[in-house]
């Protein structure tokens, strides 16, 4: 037998799951987002674009979503981005002990499920025996309705979604500031600056790659976030939380308007797949 | 710069970090509360610890059963994905063949494509293969990883070189004995840091076992714990002790392993 035969045999198992699992189902969204297609008949016919145009027309509300979750992905973005990098610098500073302690602390919450930050949030900030109200009770100050406020629960949740990521992306600034050569650093403090401005000046520009990378992650990220979010406050109250991911789900399983769903889901494959695309670039570029 | 400013920059970063980690401190201390302790009035920030939510937990609910649907999903997935993982990867590291840039893109392609995408088509998918409300539907699909394979390719490529190989072969040894014999056992450090990140990715999986399970039956500790989280009355003394017990496997994975996660081997890895 051929070797290169064997490549393919070893190969094989991915390719078959690989095949069946992501890309038929990928390739039938679009088709299925063309259609009428619902969970109760398990059938539907053709439809043509009148999904598209029922989502983007004013009764359906998806546009709403549509901006929410932007909006959601505008600000976990850069505080996730601010976060990462100070719990970075912290942990890399010579001036604090216990270093390796507080980069596996910070960490914690990544290697956390979405469940156990679901609930844990959930109960930490619960009107009536969380942590923050409890406090804000003992001291003769009014309670916060953090989950039962519209906009103070679409703050959580981006709190929430910060929470999760910054230890993860800290890793990665982390490796990058271990990799500026000493020198660089000896140099910088001849300078005679303070530290504030030699972080900014002279540090920060050697982050750029890992910068970039952080930023196009942090977006594909926050833009199908879902999991967290259905447990921690299900997308309510209200709709004040549901995203797209979430409003795929609902639509899908709650609904079981399966073709209405195909056509979010093929735009949130097309925002996913232009953002992956950009990231890749960078990737190229800066190796 | 002066030692007491050294000591007050200290401090206050060790008041951040314990501020940074409260959620789930207070989780796990609200979890040794009695649920008529949990809503007093007025509130209390202490009381007299008790395990009366864990014994709760373990004897009048299905944890048992949640827990070990759990680890056979987790270990059998993590095997499965060790073994294709290090197979692909040594086929892309290793091996000439035709069309083998395009196999490339087309793992690299499946990066693109997370199961929030793809959601309703995979549910039909399911159904037709009648893996739907199976451990088959919750084990076999994700087990496959772009992740894993070009993380097995970096590593054969870098740490075993092809003489090794070229005078396996030269012995007479075949293809699949210079894998099993000689491949697999070199590739030790690759095959703890995959089922390190495998069995945390099944672990903590959330929306697959959503999307697969219907049955509560089949319900793994993560949907058990976002299900109770989602009643219209949610019992807290059982789901935060049950939340605590759900942390313990990836936290012992964790202490154990912990250079291959903070080492960066993840780095660039979003599942």
């Amino acid at each position: 037998m051929k070797r290169q035969y064997y490549a393919w045999f070893f190969l094989l198992p991915n390719l078959v799951i690989f095949t069946i699992f992501v890309v038929t189902p990928a390739l039938s969204s679009f088709y299925f987002s063309f259609t009428d297609y619902d969970m109760l008949r398990f059938s539907g016919k053709f439809v043509g674009l009148s999904n598209f145009r029922y989502l983007f027309g004013a009764e359906s509300g998806f546009s709403k979503v549509l901006a929410r979750t932007f909006i959601y992905s505008a600000m976990v973005v850069p505080l996730a981005f601010f976060t990462s990098l100070f719990l970075a610098v912290i942990t890399s500073s010579d001036l604090i002990k216990g270093r390796a302690f507080l980069r596996a602390l910070f960490y914690w919450p990544w290697l956390l499920s979405p469940s156990i930050i679901g609930v844990s949030w959930k109960w930490f900030l619960d009107y009536d025996a969380g942590l923050i109200n409890i406090l804000l009770l003992k001291n003769n100050l009014s309670p916060i309705p953090w989950l039962l406020d519209r906009r103070l629960a679409f703050l959580s949740v981006v709190l929430v979604t910060v929470w999760n990521v910054a230890g993860y992306f800290m890793v990665m600034f982390n490796s990058a500031l271990t990799a500026i050569p000493t020198e660089v650093y000896e140099a910088a403090a001849l300078d005679g600056a303070g530290r504030w401005v030699r972080f900014w000046k002279i540090i920060f520009p050697l982050l750029r790659p890992t910068a970039v990378l952080v930023l196009v992650l942090s977006t594909i990220m926050s833009m199908r976030s879902f999991e967290i979010i259905y447990v921690f406050t299900a997308g309510g109250p209200g709709t004040a939380t549901t995203v797209l991911a979430q409003k795929i789900y609902y639509t899908a399983f709650l609904e079981r308007k399966l073709g209405m769903a195909s056509a979010m889901s093929v735009i949130l494959f097309a925002i996913l797949v232009t953002l992956s695309l950009l990231q890749f670039k960078i990737l190229e570029e800066e190796v | 710069m002066k030692k007491a400013l050294l000591i007050v920059l200290n401090v206050s970063v060790y008041l951040f970090a314990f501020l940074y980690i409260s959620p789930i401190v207070w989780t796990i201390f609200s979890s040794f509360k009695e649920e008529k302790d949990l809503f007093s009035w007025p509130p209390k920030l202490i009381s007299q610890p008790t395990l009366t939510n864990f014994v709760q937990v373990l004897h009048r609910t299905q944890f048992g059963l949640f827990f070990r649907n759990s680890f056979v999903v987790s270990l059998s997935a993590t095997l499965v994905t060790v073994l294709i993982s290090v197979m692909g990867g040594y086929a892309l590291a290793k091996y000439q063949f035709r069309f083998k840039n395009y196999v490339s893109t087309f793992i690299l392609s499946t990066l693109m494509i997370p199961l929030q995408v793809i959601m309703v088509p995979i549910y039909l998918v399911l159904s037709k293969l009648g893996m739907i409300n199976t451990l088959w539907g919750l084990i076999i699909p994700p087990a496959a990883t772009p992740t894993g394979i070009f993380l097995a390719q970096k590593y054969m490529i870098s740490a075993i070189p092809d003489s090794v190989i070229e005078s396996a072969r030269i012995d007479g040894a075949n293809e699949f004995q210079i894998f099993f014999r000689i491949v697999l056992p070199l590739s030790q450090p690759l095959v703890a840091a995959l089922a390190v990140l495998s069995f945390t990715w099944r672990w903590n999986d959330f929306l697959w076992p959503l999307i697969v399970v219907g049955s509560p039956k089949l319900y793994t500790i993560q949907l058990a714990l976002g299900t109770y989280a989602g009643e219209h009355i949610v019992q807290w003394g059982p789901l935060l002790a049950m939340t605590v017990l759900s942390m313990v496997p990836v936290l012992i994975v964790f202490i154990a392993l912990q250079k291959y996660f903070v080492k960066g081997i993840t780095t660039g890895a979003i599942k």
